[in-house]
């Protein structure tokens, strides 16, 4: 009703307006100028006649014009200036003259004070008008940010025709955070920025007037008016994107599939990540990361996951920039990522920056948020499994900034607390903590600090107990040299270890210990000379430190020898170049080359076998006794990073990658243990380094007005040297490890679908991949063929996936979610038979990997209520009910057989058995 | 939320986690696996050949030894001719073969439900002899083995070996209870359970290789070892030593073997290793064949061991609580035997009564052996 009125008030008006200006045709104006500013002009005849003009000053005081008059009437000398623009004019009673925007009669005549406004997200300027400097003194009206026209640099500087370049952080402006991945880009639409993992974003530009716009996900799209002389900086503040109660539709991000340069990324936001139902309610990083096209895990509790037919170990898991060498908890129920704390996720799938390497399939890089450097705020959530807090504020408001988070697990007083139940000899605990400092020192200097610990304890109804835990710190300074060029250098050590208990009380009572440690290093530079390039170059270096197994007698009544196998240590070192070129408007081009070298260091004794034979005990050569900090062994080698992206139309794009990649480190996974024991292996004198390419091509369409974002993405990959198992290996306390595995050449090939809907009501996305991975000895030292020669599959071979994730809002405060995930079983040898041979009773296994386990299914649903959206209330609380596995399937997280009573048994491990109900609570302060 | 329901969660949670162990035996594992299993060589020496079939067991399968009965067992020459291995039951085929050492072999079955399978041909090789058998006792004792080819040519060995060891009950009693009669009555020299001897195979994969020596020679090999006090050596220990020169795939495939344990589901366990056998199903070649038939004469070498020989080794001490005697009284001396058949009667006790002790410290076939002496003996 309200609107309603208002329209027929604003008909009134039009119509009043319209008669009385033309009774008021009796001014006259007369001279001739060339190229005069409008602004000088209009002056000039505010003198000769008793009308006052009200215009837009940001828009036309700069505008120069052309008048040949000779005692033509006001309005019609005007409505020939304005004829070919967007613009006219009206003459209302009491000498009033307005110059107003065409699209937008109606406004102009509300009130002399209502001036002029232009709605937002339409463009203001048309090519026919001349502009040249703008004049700031009397945009006396609107003086909210998004109005104001700001300027940058010297008035009097001259760089006549050079680019200038504007650099700054967008940040939030509640937080006072760097906005990671938030577009800048210019009104015209052809140049445009992604702010970096700081929130920092370098934009090279003409001089004179423009129009920014900058848009992210989860705020509010904001635009800003500059005028720029010389090269200057910026800092974009910008609003959360709190919905009001009328709709808002939000379209940040929009059209970022088809445009993004990068092709095979996954970028998802803690928002995203929240709304996914998860087991026992716990928002997970990884959980979520499962469901997306071409990502699998070989278990439902498996260490990590598996992207585009790679193993585990070949994904770099980073938490700003820090190693994570195992991120899961609870056999790898939950990621070791408190959701609190992260801003976004990312993974790169098949272009992975120059910047980046050490693994062949994939980064997953894990931002946390800065901390709010305004107010101390914080959030609390109390679930079944955890509990977790978060606080964060400035230590010094706008310079230093602290996020702290804790997350710790109740589940082992849980286990306990069911005396004489079948698991009252279980236990399982973990926690995680972070800490993050953000501290900037002056306008080109900000450190960053960032402390991480987790660790697990668990036993599960047997004597053996497990427990692990990563720890990382690391320092990163970030310098600003100018406009152009900035650098960012990192040091750190991250951790990794683990130890396992067994056989308690017996005479074989002992205790394994592993640890991983790395020391490392880097310097990033980024350069950008303007819009059309930016180079990234560095440099960066890892010491390694490994200790490969401890094996220790626990109790008083263990006879167990103590046993350790020597410690590894290695250096690995690159450099590497890239640009990222913009060709035109349509095409774009990433060039990138990483250059690594790796030593594998003494103190190591190293065997030398006969050449040409299988290594075994037997064809032992010699072996040389290598002091400490000799180079025993060097690989190096250029990787090389390609891609390239093409517009075939506004929501339209096809980008095509190759990449080639290096990785010294391997997994050793023992798959026949109940529970797997993983080694990490560094590359010696005889495990050569693994390498792979990969070749990429997709397709992506953004459908109705980009809410649909639609993509089809086909790969081939090759792998070589990745290792696999000779046939009686032993992995775990294995001083001789090359002597039991073998080289193996991988192919990886599939087709990952994905439709996403990101906005409305009901949002989420379906996926489906096909994926094969499968291996073939490839090694003439192996002694021995597995599966005759052929091709086999691997461990973690899904072919077929397909995951439903999808979330409908009722209103802001209620929404449901619902999830779906299929996929194939993982490969697995089984024993088939049993026989007597040689004296004594033994196993026949089929090939390798020759069956499969059962299919994985599991559809999980949750309710989510927000509370209040009141921004003024202190707390906001929000519940979370949910059911996880709906259809309560057993789905294995391991198969393993045991010998009892002479006979082989096999058993199927399901963790989840049943669906399992949730609730949590989670307040924000 | 109310308390209750918090328990109510907890419990469901926790039933959720708990029932996740069950037994998994997959469609193929229950199928009925019953792959041929073929061991033995074709012997080149002077022995017979002897070669047994029996068939593999489903994994949950409780019998122990299934035998391959009335097949057809053939020797081919690649040359022509061919030699057929008669049944001597229980699975053993065997015969006398005349093989040469300039022909190939092949081992040809065909089983009484119709599977035919072949071996691949195989060359006989010539097992050099034992050089010597050694041992040596620290506190345990060691049995090594020495050997070389003076031709450089042999490379890769297999041994196995036989046990012989004679022991003797803790008492040496004449004395014997017959339960029909009821009636206790004396042993003759023929009869007599004091003095056993008990025979055993190995059951441990012994290889070796000299592959990545100069010269073929095989020094101090650990044959096995025996622990302080085994009544092994209680009187005097032998034991034969078999030679067996084999081919390099021969020798993996036995490295293979060796290496599948039965130890599953453990940390320390090693991965599953795949049997690529050396004779196919020619009938159903999808059809697996486990063994690997090698050719090669063999050659062995015996040793005795006397427990005069070795310190400090003494198997009966340990038994003298176990063998601690009950005492019968003379008028209830049926009753307490017949009562408890554990107990055999040891000696008479001077004014009346009858020592019993356990049947295991009288008489010394419970414990496996038995009293003929053998041959070599």
């Amino acid at each position: 009703m309200r609107n309603y009125s208002l329209s027929f008030l604003i008909c009134i008006v039009l119509l009043f307006t319209s008669f009385v200006s033309t009774c008021q045709e009796n001014y006259r104006l007369s001279g001739r100028y060339s190229g005069i500013y409008f602004r000088d002009w209009i002056q000039m005849v505010e003198k000769t006649i008793p009308v006052r003009f009200y215009y837009d000053t940001v828009q036309l005081d700069s505008i120069r014009i052309n008048i040949n008059a000779d005692n033509v009437p006001l309005t019609e000398l005007m409505n020939t200036i304005w004829k070919e623009t967007n613009y006219q004019f009206s003459l209302l009673p009491g000498g009033r003259g307005y110059i107003t925007d065409k699209r937008h009669p109606i406004v102009t005549s509300l009130s002399p004070d209502f001036f002029t406004p232009r709605k937002q997200n339409e463009t203001v300027f048309t090519d026919s008008v001349e502009e040249d400097s703008p004049v700031t003194g009397r945009s006396q009206i609107n003086s909210s940010e998004e109005n104001k026209l700001f300027e940058i640099g010297n008035r009097n500087a001259s760089q006549p025709g050079a680019k200038l370049t504007l650099a700054g952080y967008v940040r939030d402006r509640k937080s006072g955070e760097g906005i990671v991945g938030a577009s800048v880009y210019l009104d015209s639409g052809s140049t445009g920025v992604i702010t970096d993992q700081f929130g920092y974003y370098t934009l090279s530009l003409p001089r004179g007037r423009h129009l920014l716009r900058i848009s992210s996900t989860g705020m509010k799209a904001a635009k800003r008016q500059i005028v720029i002389y010389s090269n200057g900086k910026l800092n974009i503040d910008l609003n959360e994107d709190i919905p009001t109660l009328k709709t808002v539709v939000v379209v940040a991000e929009k059209n970022s599939n088809v445009r993004r340069m990068q092709m095979g990324i996954e970028r998802l936001t803690i928002k995203t990540i929240k709304q996914v139902p998860v087991l026992l309610g716990e928002p997970d990083v990884l959980r979520v990361i499962l469901t997306l096209p071409g990502v699998t895990s070989v278990g439902e509790a498996s260490t990590g996951f598996n992207v585009r037919g790679g193993s585990t170990d070949q994904n770099l898991v980073l938490l700003n920039d820090a190693t994570i060498f195992n991120p899961s908890h609870l056999f790898g129920f939950f990621s070791s990522f408190n959701p609190d704390i992260i801003k976004n996720a990312e993974l790169h799938k098949s272009s992975i920056p120059e910047k980046l390497g050490g693994r062949l399939s994939s980064v997953l890089d894990i931002t946390t948020r800065d901390g709010n450097s305004k107010t101390w705020t914080g959030t609390a959530g109390i679930g079944l499994l955890t509990t977790k807090i978060t606080v964060e504020g400035p230590l010094k408001k706008d310079r230093t900034s602290i996020l702290l988070g804790g997350r710790t697990s109740y589940s082992n007083w849980l286990l306990r607390s069911l005396t004489g139940s079948e698991y009252a000899n279980s236990r399982a605990y973990f926690y995680d903590a972070n800490l993050h400092l953000a501290h900037t020192i002056n306008s080109r200097n900000n450190l960053y600090l960032t402390v991480y610990s987790s660790s697990d304890n668990f036993r599960l109804n047997d004597d053996t107990t497990y427990r692990y835990g990563n720890r990382n710190i690391i320092l990163k300074w970030k310098h600003i040299f100018n406009n152009k060029l900035y650098s960012s250098i990192s040091a750190g050590v991250d951790n990794y270890e683990y130890d396992v208990r067994g056989d308690k009380g017996t005479i074989r009572a002992y205790q394994l210990f592993f640890k991983i440690r790395q020391y490392h290093q880097r310097a990033d530079f980024t350069y950008s000379p303007n819009n059309k390039h930016q180079f990234n170059f560095g440099a960066t270096n890892i010491y390694y430190k490994l200790n490969p197994g401890t094996l220790k007698p626990t109790g008083s009544q263990s006879l167990l020898v103590p046993e350790t196998i020597a410690a590894e240590q290695a250096t690995e070192s690159a450099l590497y170049v890239g640009d990222k070129i913009t060709v035109t408007d349509k095409l774009s081009l990433n060039i990138g080359v990483r250059y690594s070298l790796f030593n594998y260091l003494g103190p190591q004794k190293a065997y030398s076998y006969i050449k040409g034979l299988p290594r075994d005990e037997s064809t032992i050569e010699d072996s040389t006794s290598f002091g400490s900090g000799k180079t025993i062994q060097t690989y190096h080698g250029p990787e090389f990073r390609l891609a390239l992206r093409y517009s075939i139309s506004e929501n339209t794009s096809i980008k095509v990658s190759y990449n080639t990649l290096r990785q010294y480190i391997h997994l050793l996974s023992n798959t026949t243990a109940i529970s797997p024991t993983d080694i990490w292996k560094l590359s010696d004198k005889h495990i050569r380094p693994q390498t792979g390419e990969q070749y990429s091509v997709g397709f992506y369409r953004d459908m109705k007005s980009n809410t649909i974002e639609t993509s089809i993405e086909f790969y081939y990959r090759r792998i070589r040297n990745y290792l696999d198992y000779k046939s009686g290996a032993t992995i775990v306390l294995n001083p001789h490890i090359e002597r039991d595995v073998i080289n193996t050449r991988g192919r990886a090939y599939g087709v990952e679908l994905l439709i996403r809907k990101s906005t409305g009501k009901l949002n989420g996305w379906i996926s489906y991949a096909y994926a094969r991975t499968e291996l073939r000895l490839d090694d003439s030292l192996a002694g021995q063929q597995i599966n005759k020669g052929n091709y086999y599959p691997a461990n973690f071979d899904k072919p077929h996936s397909i995951n439903l994730v999808s979330n409908y809002k009722f209103t802001h405060r209620y929404s449901i979610s619902f999830n779906m995930q299929y996929s194939t079983g993982r490969p697995i040898t089984l024993p088939i038979a049993v026989f007597n041979y040689a004296g004594s009773q033994r196993v026949f296994y089929s090939e390798r990997n020759q069956f499969r386990v059962p299919d994985y299914f599991r559809m999980d649903f949750s309710v989510n209520i927000e509370g209040s959206h009141n921004l003024k209330k202190k707390l906001h609380g929000s519940w979370s009910f949910g059911l996880y596995n709906l259809t309560a399937r057993k789905n294995p997280y391991s198969i393993y057989f045991i010998e009892e009573n002479g006979v082989i048994k096999g058993y199927k491990l399901s963790v989840i058995g049943t669906t399992i109900p949730y609730i949590t609570y989670n307040v924000r302060f | 939320m109310p308390v209750k329901y918090v328990f109510y969660f907890f419990v469901l949670v926790t039933t959720g986690i708990s029932s996740c162990r069950e037994e998994y035996m997959p469609p193929v594992l229950t199928s009925g696996n019953n792959f041929l299993v073929v061991e033995g060589i074709l012997n080149g020496g002077t022995d017979s050949t002897i070669i047994r079939l029996s068939r593999t067991k489903n994994l949950s399968d409780t019998n122990f030894d299934i035998p391959e009965l009335n097949a057809g067992v053939l020797v081919e020459a690649r040359t022509g001719g061919s030699y057929v291995l008669s049944s001597m039951g229980n699975g053993f085929y065997g015969a006398m073969l005349p093989l040469r050492n300039n022909e190939t072999y092949r081992l040809r079955v065909s089983t009484r439900s119709g599977g035919l399978y072949e071996s691949e041909y195989i060359a006989v090789k010539h097992t050099p002899a034992i050089d010597s058998i050694t041992w040596k006792q620290d506190v345990d004792l060691s049995i090594f083995l020495n050997t070389r080819d003076i031709l450089n040519s042999t490379r890769y060995y297999r041994w196995d070996f036989i046990e012989t060891w004679e022991y003797r009950s803790y008492y040496d009693t004449n004395l014997g209870f017959d339960y029909f009669s009821n009636i206790i009555f004396f042993r003759d020299s023929t009869q007599q359970i004091h003095r056993c001897w008990l025979t055993a195979r190995s059951n441990q994969v012994l290889l070796g290789t000299t592959d990545n020596l100069a010269q073929d020679i095989v020094k101090d090999y650990p044959i096995t070892k025996i622990l302080n006090g085994d009544f092994k050596v209680d009187t005097r220990y032998s034991i034969l030593v078999k030679q067996y020169a084999l081919s390099k795939q021969e020798f993996q495939y036995w490295q293979l073997l060796k290496k599948n344990a039965k130890e599953l589901g453990s940390i320390f366990g090693t991965q599953p290793a795949e049997l690529i056998s050396n004779i196919k199903c020619i009938s159903n070649p999808a059809e697996p064949v486990i063994g690997y038939i090698g050719a090669s004469s063999v050659s062995e070498k015996r040793i005795f061991i006397s427990n005069n020989q070795l310190r400090n080794w003494d198997s009966r001490s340990t038994q003298d609580i176990l063998c601690s005697p009950v005492v019968a009284p003379r008028d209830s001396i049926s009753d307490y035997l017949q009562k408890d058949k554990s107990l055999s009667p040891a000696y008479f006790i001077t004014g009346g009564g009858l020592a019993l002790a356990k049947n295991t410290c009288v008489d010394c076939r419970v414990r496996g052996g038995n009293t003929q002496k053998p041959s070599f003996w």
